[in-house]
């Protein structure tokens, strides 16, 4: 459980606003930023943006092989299937 | 949503497929064919393998419209080798089809029938990304099996395809 800081609501909220406020010219701009390292790179933001869903599913494909070790499989993270269902 | 980014997209997804099976084409068949346990979507790395070729191929029929129907697995390569020519092929086919599409093929719906058999319409383009974010699941299954065995693969991350691969 979450008990300190602003949580991941509050984050995926100014994500998802972040995310909506973009223009197809924004995914071409160069973000200049350090890596945890602290060596410096620039990338265009578009490659960022997909990097950042990239690194999600790596980890939740452990996460559901940590949930499935303790309780059994989890339902399905699969993108076809959210793409599948309804919008709204 | 643009072709270049799928174009992209697919570059990376082959970087990362190559990254992870050089690794496991070096750990010799018996490694690759050992039961890893049922905590995996497939309990070995040949299978999980199977399984991404299985998946790529099917899709890339269903984009077509030439789907057979039938998803091809594990027991449809003798081996590790066997797969990974075949595999080789598959990708120059992805390739080829990937860098045929123009802007307006991404919002062209696919109807296709699902291993369950039921009947779905998706558009082309968010398919695409569908297929290399499947793959990204089962290659992180893979690195972890690949640390049991033999220690932890180099990262397969797409921001660390761009800075040392395509450096921009």
């Amino acid at each position: 459980m979450l008990i300190s800081g602003r949580g991941w609501n509050a984050l995926e909220a100014e994500q998802r606003a972040f995310v909506s406020s973009l223009g197809t010219a924004d995914l071409k701009r160069t973000l200049d930023y350090k890596a945890t390292d602290g060596k410096p790179f620039a990338q265009p933001l578009w490659q960022l943006l997909q990097h950042v869903v990239n690194h999600a599913t790596h980890h939740r494909s452990e996460v559901a092989a940590m949930v499935t070790m303790t309780k059994g499989s989890p339902p399905s993270t699969d993108m076809v299937l959210f793409y599948r269902q309804p919008k709204g | 949503m643009s072709v270049d980014l799928i174009r992209e997209l697919y570059a990376y997804h082959r970087w990362a497929n190559g990254r992870l099976f050089t690794i496991a084409g070096d750990l010799g068949d018996a490694v690759v064919t050992r039961d890893m346990g049922k905590h995996w979507s497939f309990p070995t790395i040949k299978g999980m393998f199977a399984h991404l070729y299985g998946a790529d191929s099917i899709w890339l029929s269903r984009w077509k419209g030439s789907s057979t129907g039938r998803m091809q697995g594990d027991a449809d390569f003798p081996t590790l080798p066997d797969l990974r020519s075949k595999w080789d092929l598959l990708e120059k086919e992805q390739q080829a089809f990937v860098e045929g599409l123009s802007d307006r093929d991404l919002t062209r719906p696919v109807t296709y029938t699902n291993n369950q058999g039921v009947e779905s319409q998706v558009m082309l383009g968010p398919l695409l990304q569908h297929v290399v974010n499947h793959a990204t699941h089962h290659r992180s299954e893979l690195a972890t099996m690949i640390t049991m065995a033999s220690g932890s693969p180099p990262d397969t991350g797409i921001a660390t395809y761009r800075t040392t691969v395509v450096k921009g």
